[in-house]
């Protein structure tokens, strides 16, 4: 059986296989609050995490606008909220910038300017102290 | 599926959306095509037949003639059709709306940005075009006129690397659904600038999706 690109786990104790990186189906997701979230990683690793009031997760990617480059898929994002601070956990998709497939920044910041200073939309409802 | 961007070049009436008018419209060939600035010349303009060659397009280098220039043309070279080059109409510090359009077919995460880097690494910005690492020194002007059109004599933003970027929903945020953004981008030569140049910066859509 092959290993889901990522689960949640809800507090009803069901859980959601979500799809793969060209449609994730995050909100085709149940509305029911996540107790956990686990991914795998580009590198085999997992990321697994919880206890969050809320989660977002998508795909950053790029296109030029011209120059013989096709799509590019950039890095994950998994982002978790707790007490109007969001945690950013940021994981290279592909060798771009500084970083490899799998290398994972991760960073706090205020509610509403969790990327490059802006909110994101697609939040779903977690569950504290669920894990 | 995921979302995905095609990009567009108004090649008839900057006055028209894509929704409207989409046959004033040219899909980019991202895999192929290119957009070019140039002063235009006797080998360089509107349906020539042909895409000009490194030295053709030397010859229609913009000149600096004691005054800060604004590069004159835009040209898709569209490789797949006859003609080769089109006019971007309304390409330039002007007041045309509807110049280069972003088609998203879905909805998104984060707002769209347009950025500027050396390269398809989208790691530096020190070629001169981009103002040689610094941010506000970019010669290329990008403004969002998905809202409406610019004023004329717009400036917009210098785009260059992460710091200078334009969000393409005019701060609207995400994108809830299919859209069409828009931008009019455009170069402007310092007259003091002193070093010759032959630029491929690299024009980029950022986005998000689920």
């Amino acid at each position: 059986m092959s290993i889901p690109f990522y689960q949640l786990v809800f507090t009803d104790d069901t859980a959601f296989n979500g799809g793969d990186l060209d449609k994730t189906f995050w909100r085709e997701s149940p509305e029911k609050p996540i107790k956990s979230f686990r991914l795998r990683l580009p590198t085999g690793d997992f990321l697994y995490i919880g206890g969050y009031e809320e989660y977002n997760f998508f795909i950053e990617a790029t296109q030029n606008i011209y120059g013989n480059t096709k799509k590019q898929l950039c890095y994950i994002y998994v982002m978790g909220l707790e007490k109007d601070m969001v945690t950013s956990y940021r994981i290279a998709l592909s060798d771009y910038g500084q970083y490899k497939p799998g290398d994972m920044t991760v960073r706090r910041y205020p509610k509403d300017k969790e990327y490059n200073g802006k909110p994101t939309t697609g939040w779903r409802k977690g569950c504290v102290n669920k894990m | 599926m995921a979302t995905n961007v095609i990009v567009r070049i108004n090649h008839a009436d900057a006055s028209h959306s894509y929704a409207s008018n989409p046959g004033d419209y040219i899909d980019v060939d991202l895999a192929a095509d290119r957009i070019i600035w140039t002063a235009g010349s006797a080998a360089v303009y509107n349906h020539c037949g042909y895409s000009p060659s490194a030295s053709q397009l030397n010859v229609a280098a913009t000149l600096i003639t004691g005054v800060d220039v604004e590069v004159a043309e835009c040209f898709l070279d569209d490789v797949s059709s006859v003609d080769k080059l089109h006019t971007v109409i309304g390409m330039g510090s002007n007041a045309s709306r509807y110049v280069f359009c972003f088609s998203f077919d879905g909805a998104t995460a984060t707002e769209p940005t347009l950025e500027a880097w050396d390269t398809s690494a989208h790691s530096t910005f020190n070629l001169y075009v981009l103002g040689n690492g610094g941010i506000n020194d970019s010669m290329i002007h990008a403004i969002c006129t998905t809202a409406g059109a610019p004023s004329s004599g717009w400036s917009g933003t210098s785009i260059a690397g992460s710091g200078g970027v334009i969000n393409l929903d005019n701060g609207g945020g995400a994108l809830s659904g299919a859209a069409d953004l828009y931008a009019n981008i455009y170069i402007k030569i310092p007259a003091s600038f002193p070093t010759p140049e032959a630029s491929t910066p690299v024009l980029t859509i950022r986005y998000t999706y689920v």
